[in-house]
């Protein structure tokens, strides 16, 4: 495995992790890597979620890359603490979408 | 022109533009080398640099005495410049972490970083980056950190004995060395104590300073117990450092719409790496937070009947510069008391410089106080104080960052019992 796939498996993971403390418990993962970006993208079935949950998911992976972070990239997903920031740190592009049914999040990290 | 990443999400915090950044955390960067003058000429600080740049600047060498005090200004300004520009050049954010970086490496140009011992570690760390062909702005913060080494280099040079050609040239073939080894072991030792010690690079110095100095000892070589502190100019220096500080809230107060909205947020943030108060928050009310540090560890100083010295100074710095990336007040306090408390029960004096430096520096442990309350940081605190006195050893005083190394101890150690007593559904 390269070292730019662990770190999607780390991004992914810590996405995982905050759709498990939403209470979201079935989870659809839909992972894309070429040589030129990766895509994780999840989906979980939920009909009641506070507004605020979703502006705070969307604040904190804003999708806005910083470099400059990148040291920290194990601290994803690696443990019980929140590190939603740090993915917003190491990923190009994301999305939050609540449809009423279903939530959708998916980040898309340059190589 | 770097672009602000903090304007593509950020709608409750004025946004400044990177330019108008750079030039603030330059100008106080400036501010710093030129009080350098007020206190020495030209020609005294001259001479004053020349004593720097070939001391051994092991752990703990005041610039302050062994040169003079407008030198060790001097110094720590032209450093926190150089870091600037070299942050600019890698087309770096001047968001928290970079920010953290400047103030460190200002605060330890007091007492053991100088433009000798600190180009090699950093041309190894950017080396690094060209083996892995990666940009070295994904490494800007292990090369601005990673000097906390610089004492390896200048103690191999001109501490050892060694003719000078032999020790420039060993001295920077470990300082590169160095370098190239610290990017991995960064991003691996992150782990260990899970971002609840703000110096990563402090443990991860720590661990290489404790293997060179485990090879040095295995080859009969050993560095001296150095104890260079300056005393006697605490009222010049609260008054300069006073001013410094207060003018850090009122530039962060208009830059913050003349107010100081969003400090209670700042202040409800537990402070776990990686918590960017720039863009979590804005640059204005982050610079007001890192005045308000500041000021509180100069306060801390004078409680305790300290001396405000280039080490103590340093610790100040620090501890200001991370109020852009973690700390505040709240998540600080704890930290620093357990650190009293233990001066009170232990052998050490409460006013000793390195019980000062535990109590500033220690507080890379107030993530702790962030997210598990006061009394898990006193706790801390009180730990890092045992914990610091004793580690030094390892690496001899080649780490400046002792406190980080021990920090990082003390966190690995602490937050899995703390985690393991929490409520499941307290996790964020």
């Amino acid at each position: 495995m390269s070292k730019e796939q662990a770190k999607v498996v780390y991004i992914m993971s810590e996405l995982v992790r905050v759709f498990f403390k939403m209470g979201i418990n079935n989870i659809q993962v839909d992972i894309k890597n070429n040589a030129l970006e990766s895509t994780v993208e999840l989906t979980g079935d939920v009909k009641l979620i506070p507004i605020s949950k979703i502006a705070h998911l969307r604040e904190s992976i804003h999708g806005a890359r910083q470099l400059e972070l990148e040291e920290y990239w194990k601290l994803a997903g690696g443990n019980l603490h929140s590190e939603l920031d740090l993915v917003g740190a190491l990923v190009d592009e994301a999305e939050v979408e609540h449809d009423g049914d279903t939530l959708r999040v998916r980040v898309i990290r340059k190589a | 022109m770097i672009e602000n990443v903090e304007k593509r999400w950020a709608i409750h915090h004025k946004v400044i533009s990177e330019d108008a950044k750079y030039k603030v955390i330059a100008l106080y960067a400036l501010s710093v080398l030129l009080a350098g003058f007020l206190f020495n000429t030209p020609l005294e600080i001259l001479k004053g640099m020349g004593k720097i740049l070939t001391s051994s600047s092991i752990l703990l060498t005041d610039y302050m005495k062994i040169a003079n005090i407008g030198s060790a200004f001097f110094n720590s300004g032209l450093m926190m410049l150089i870091a600037i520009g070299v942050a600019r050049k890698s087309k770096a954010h001047m968001n928290g972490y970079i920010i953290a970086a400047v103030f460190t490496i200002g605060g330890f140009a007091m007492f053991g970083k100088n433009l000798y011992n600190v180009v090699s570690i950093t041309t190894g760390v950017y080396l690094f980056s060209r083996i892995q062909r990666e940009k070295f702005g994904k490494f800007i913060l292990i090369a601005l950190f990673g000097t906390a080494l610089g004492p390896l280099v200048s103690q191999i040079t001109y501490g050892f004995g060694l003719p000078i050609w032999m020790g420039i040239l060993i001295g920077n073939a470990a300082g590169l060395t160095t370098g190239i080894l610290l990017p991995p072991l960064a991003t691996s030792f992150v782990k260990f104590h899970q971002g609840f010690n703000l110096y990563n690079i402090g443990f991860t110095a720590g661990i290489v300073g404790t293997f060179f100095m485990a090879i040095f000892r295995s080859f009969g070589l050993e560095t001296p117990s150095v104890y260079e502190v300056s005393q006697g100019n605490n009222l010049t220096f609260a008054i300069l450092l006073g001013v410094f500080f207060a003018s850090m809230i009122l530039v962060g107060y208009i830059m913050n719409d003349n107010s100081f909205k969003h400090l209670r947020e700042l202040m409800r943030q537990p402070g776990r790496l990686v918590s960017d108060f720039v863009t979590m928050e804005g640059f204005g009310v982050t610079m007001i937070n890192m005045g308000l540090l500041g000021a509180f560890g100069v306060i801390y100083v004078f409680v305790v009947k300290g001396q405000l010295n280039g080490p103590t100074i340093g610790g100040i710095f620090t501890m200001m510069g991370f109020g852009a990336f973690g700390k505040h007040l709240r998540n600080a306090l704890p930290v620093m008391l357990g650190v009293f408390l233990a001066t009170q029960l232990k052998l050490w004096d409460v006013n000793s410089t390195g019980a000062i430096l535990a109590a500033l520096f220690g507080t890379t442990l107030a993530p702790i106080a962030g997210k598990f309350g006061w009394v898990a940081g006193i706790l801390a605190g009180f730990l890092h104080m045992s914990i610091v006195m004793n580690v030094g050893y390892l690496h001899g005083g080649l780490n400046l960052y002792n406190n980080g190394l021990s920090g990082g101890i003390v966190a690995a150690t602490l937050v899995p019992i703390l985690d393991a007593f929490r409520e499941e559904d307290s996790f964020e």
